[in-house]
């Protein structure tokens, strides 16, 4: 291949593997970025008062590290293995939809970059610590942008995380090989499937908090610098999404492990249902224990007795779990390998992480323990020891299976030895520092810190250090590698039946299940995969208009122009089918009637109902804590409101006409009914935009006081909503007029439908909160 | 003797948590080590190993919610007797935090900037809030501990039991001074 070729082919792909291969690399590089601000602020703190960076620099350092490590590395590196694998794993060979795959790839890689580069801004990057709290991290506290530009970093990665979401969730239920039932998936997918379903929940929450928080900065709206609970507000939002996401982070690597245990054992997983039950009692848990993150926060007592007992109960399910590991080994037929060691020692490191956040959910030891080492002990016992190191053996024990040759096995173990080693001199330090407060970037000698923290220093690099035995290990092994062949380890799914590495269409026929090992195989129709340069440009013109944002407004203009145009580009080739592809659908149970496409827009639509609840709860928080409600103009002009009420309701009444039309194939019916529904949402966006020069010539302006920021977020961002839905109806216009659609044919109508009535919904809880209540 | 009763509170629980916390892991680490060491390599039936897992779930549930809600129970005790607000207390303080220092005010106004001054044996009510951003008011030695929230006060109550001199620290990132934000709480 040529270089022009090879940059056209990662530029492109959409092929699951590839762009597994580019998660992995790109959330490799995020960890080197990540470790080398750790070994700089472990250089800080060797000794007392150290003169090396000082608090301004510090407090960027530990806030990208933190931001990075948690949003960037550990849970991409899990994505990484989780595109290359789960399509292998249930007998599928691509994701649902590969192109929205590449460009939750490439807005991830881009929403990295914006956050790194935030540091080259004047003021320098965010310092306010990885959880942003408020009202430190509000405009007065910190005016430079790079806080501003950091959050439209994590909206973007939010993105990212969504469309993968979707099509995770669409992926697992419904291209499932023969006989692929839910309880024979590996413990690998079932991890992913836990995790999608947590980011489904938890990130638009985190979304909508820091878009609240750039309306705080940029337009000085009043939600976090509230006086009235803003700082509150901020703990709940952030915390919400906070907490489940610890099980993102954790639950793929954690079920990995498992896979891993019982390969190297020799036996199947002991009580796989009940490990599968009881994360699944995890994850529904993990939404009712956050408050434990505010336990000193001074809110109720109550509240903080019922959230330390369900915390305390979260400890059960992963107890059942790890217990299920354990016995996996009785009487096995155990192969300590370098994957296998890396798994049993993040069990071993689990168990110390999880005994020290029991600790944590005792609200009487957690007064104290707030915002102390013991919590960087705990969380990162957890998040390295269990999440990092139960990846790392997924590294190795995949490396053969995608890259077809051997890693050099005794490097492997002596990276495993001295990485343990080196962890644990880092991190159990942390437990006996309980005194020291988090983030502090110098301490004085009488404390009586420095010993411990010298030893974590030098714990610290050496863990450093070792990742570089691995990246060496694998690099060689690309070249002198002994060839691994299909099953190297013996192990029983699906992904080692086929040759290392997999061929470009993974299965040559689908492959059906019998009990749990495959067995022969279905033909099935030939499988194409696309390139496309789209995602790429959709992204790169994002992050264009983002930096511009916050360096030069033209940027803005070049990069959303860029948008458009490839927004354009797409619509086009899709409307000439370029990419459509026949799929069979063997096992889906319980989805079998729904097609994939709504089975989209429904996952879609339910995490877009969580970012309108949580900016709706928002403000319902403040409304009822702050005093002299109700100010003037929180009733707007009912006429206005009933006008555009009656118009979207008409529009959600054309849509569904122009679906039943087409069923019945009145060709001229469908499009007029559509034209209708374009013309109905044009007309909603007209008056909206009339309403609000009117009230902001009136003085009501966004930044004015909370019933304006609230009135312009809510309505501003359903309107963007109604806008992504015309763009949605327009492309179902020129469809129709090219005849794509007939009375067998109309999964874009329905799907698009769906959308359209959902931001309909929404309205009409935004109606009587800003014109009757 | 220790510095006062919230300590003596908070240390006997963490000694409780931890001898707990070391048993178990203690004896879970060495069954795990055994079978490490036992079953390397060991042929056997691949299939079972005769291992009821329904059976052992439902132990190990059982076996652990009792243990957690034992801890919990001790957890509840301890938090209604470190929170609940004394009726009578014989000094109040109010205690503004602020980037990056803490502001105590006496009963009677005075106000002192980074230094307070009690009587051994006093019970004190800290009246806390912050100025600005949030902040934690710790004192180490006690064990005693509250968030300073903008635009909320909340109560710690502590007894100095010891004479000597205390330091107050800030356990909330709060800005470029977070790490220098201390007091001293002399205590005659």
């Amino acid at each position: 291949m040529d270089e022009v070729s090879f940059i056209k082919k990662w530029l492109t792909t959409t092929n699951h593997k590839d762009i597994g291969i580019l998660y992995t690399v790109t959330a490799l590089y995020f960890l080197v970025v990540g470790g080398s601000l750790a070994v700089l602020f472990r250089i800080q703190l060797f000794q007392p008062l150290m003169d090396f960076l000082g608090p301004h620099k510090f407090n960027q350092a530990i806030t990208l590290h933190g931001l990075i490590m948690v949003l960037w590395a550990v849970s991409p590196l899990a994505f990484g293995l989780a595109n290359y694998f789960v399509p292998l794993q249930i007998g599928a060979r691509d994701l649902a939809f590969p192109r929205l795959n590449a460009m939750s790839y490439w807005l991830y890689l881009f929403s990295g970059l914006l956050l790194v580069s935030s540091v080259f801004l004047p003021g320098g990057g965010p310092d306010v610590g990885w959880t942003y709290y408020a009202p430190l991290s509000t405009s007065k506290f910190s005016p430079q942008p790079g806080v501003t530009v950091a959050g439209l970093a994590i909206v973007m990665l939010a993105a990212s995380v969504t469309l993968g979401t979707i099509n995770f969730i669409v992926t697992i239920a419904k291209m499932r090989a023969p006989g692929m039932t839910w309880m024979r998936l590996p413990m690998f997918t079932w991890g992913i499937l836990f995790t999608v379903a947590l980011m489904l929940f938890a990130f638009p929450p985190l979304a909508a908090a820091v878009l609240l928080l750039a309306a705080d900065r940029v337009f000085g709206a009043p939600f976090f610098s509230s006086p009235y609970g803003g700082a509150i507000l901020w703990g709940h939002m952030f915390w919400f999404f906070g907490h489940p996401e610890v099980y993102v982070v954790l639950s793929p690597a954690y079920l990995l492990m498992m896979d891993i245990v019982a390969t190297f054992s020799g036996r199947e997983l002991v009580g796989k249902k009940y490990i599968i039950y009881s994360i699944f009692a995890a994850v529904v848990l993990s939404f009712v224990v956050y408050i434990h993150h505010m336990f000193t926060t001074g809110i109720n007592p109550l509240v903080r007795e019922v959230y330390s007992v369900t915390t305390e109960t979260i400890s059960i399910p992963f107890g059942v779990a790890t217990l299920s590991v354990i016995a996996t080994l009785y009487k096995g037929r155990i192969r300590l390998t370098t994957p296998m060691l890396f798994a049993v020692g993040s069990v071993f490191l689990f168990l110390i992480g999880g005994s020290t956040g029991v600790y944590l959910s005792s609200v009487a030891l957690d007064h104290w323990f707030r915002g102390t080492y013991w919590v960087v002990g705990h969380f990162h016992y957890q998040l390295v020891g269990a999440g990092l190191m139960a990846l790392f053996a997924g590294l190795y024990y995949y490396y053969p299976k995608m890259t077809g040759r051997m890693y050099n096995e005794k490097w492997g173990k002596i990276h495993f030895i001295i990485s343990f080693i080196s962890f644990n001199l880092l991190y159990f330090p942390m437990f006996l520092l309980y005194d020291m407060p988090r983030r502090i970037y110098t301490y004085q000698p009488e404390t009586g810190w420095a010993p411990l923290n010298m030893v974590a220093s030098i714990g610290g690099w050496i863990f450093a250090f070792s990742f570089l035995i691995m990246v060496v290990n694998f690099y060689r092994s690309l070249r002198f590698g002994v060839p691994a062949g299909e099953n190297p380890w013996e192990a029983d799914s699906l992904e080692w039946t086929i040759p290392s590495p997999p061929p470009e269409h993974d299965f040559d026929t689908i492959p059906t299940m019998n009990s749990v090992s495959a067995d022969g195989g279905v033909e099935t129709v030939e499988h194409v995969h696309f390139h496309s340069l789209m995602p790429f440009l959709i992204s790169l013109s994002i992050f264009i208009a983002f930096v511009g944002l916050a360096t030069s407004i033209v940027l803005t203009f070049i990069g959303l122009l860029v948008l458009f145009l490839t927004i354009a580009n797409w619509y086009r080739t899709d409307i000439l089918e370029r990419f459509s592809t026949k799929e069979i659908e063997y096992e889906a149970y319980p989805f079998e009637g729904v097609v994939k496409e709504k089975l989209g827009v429904w996952v879609l639509v339910a995490s877009e109902t969580l970012l309108f609840a949580s900016i709706i709860g928002a403000y319902l928080f403040l409304r009822v804590r702050t005093p002299g409600w109700p100010l003037s103009y929180t009733i707007h002009d009912l006429r206005i409101g009933l006008i555009n009420t009656i118009i979207l309701l008409t529009s959600s009444l054309t849509i569904a006409l122009a679906l039943a039309y087409v069923k019945h194939g009145e060709m001229g019916k469908f499009k007029a009914s559509l034209f209708a529904t374009f013309i109905l949402g044009g007309l909603f966006i007209v008056i909206k935009g009339f309403e609000w020069s009117e009230l902001a010539s009136e003085g009501f302006i966004i930044g004015e006081n909370l019933v304006a920021s609230t009135y312009y977020i809510a309505t501003g961002l359903h309107a963007a909503h109604v806008l992504a839905g015309l763009l949605g109806i327009l492309y179902l216009i020129f469809k129709a007029y090219r005849g794509k659609f007939n009375s067998q044919k109309y999964v874009g109508v329905e799907s698009i439908g769906i959308y359209w009535h959902f931001v309909d919904i929404v309205w009409l809880f935004l109606f009587p909160l800003f014109y009757l209540i | 003797m220790a510095p006062g009763p919230t300590a003596d509170v908070w240390y006997s629980l963490f000694n409780l948590y931890t001898t707990a916390a070391v048993a178990i892991n203690i004896l879970i680490i060495i069954i795990f080590i055994y079978f490490l060491y036992k079953y390397r390599g060991y042929r056997a039936d691949s299939s079972a190993g005769g291992i009821d897992a329904k059976k052992l779930a439902i132990v190990f549930v059982i076996v652990s919610a009792i243990i957690f809600y034992s801890l919990e129970f001790y957890t509840l005790n301890a938090m209604r007797f470190v929170e609940e607000v004394p009726e009578n207390p014989d000094m109040v303080i109010e205690v503004d935090a602020f980037q990056w220092a803490w502001k105590f005010i006496y009963p009677n106004g005075t106000e002192s900037l980074g230094t307070l001054k009690v009587p051994r044996g006093t019970l004190v009510l800290f009246k806390v809030t912050s100025l600005d951003v949030h902040h934690k008011f710790g004192i180490p030695a006690l064990k005693a501990s509250i968030d300073a929230v903008p635009g909320r006060i909340n109560y710690l109550w502590v007894r100095f039991d010891e004479p000597g001199t205390y330091t107050v620290r800030c356990y909330e990132l709060c800005g470029l001074g977070h790490a220098n934000m201390m007091a001293q709480i002399i205590v005659t």
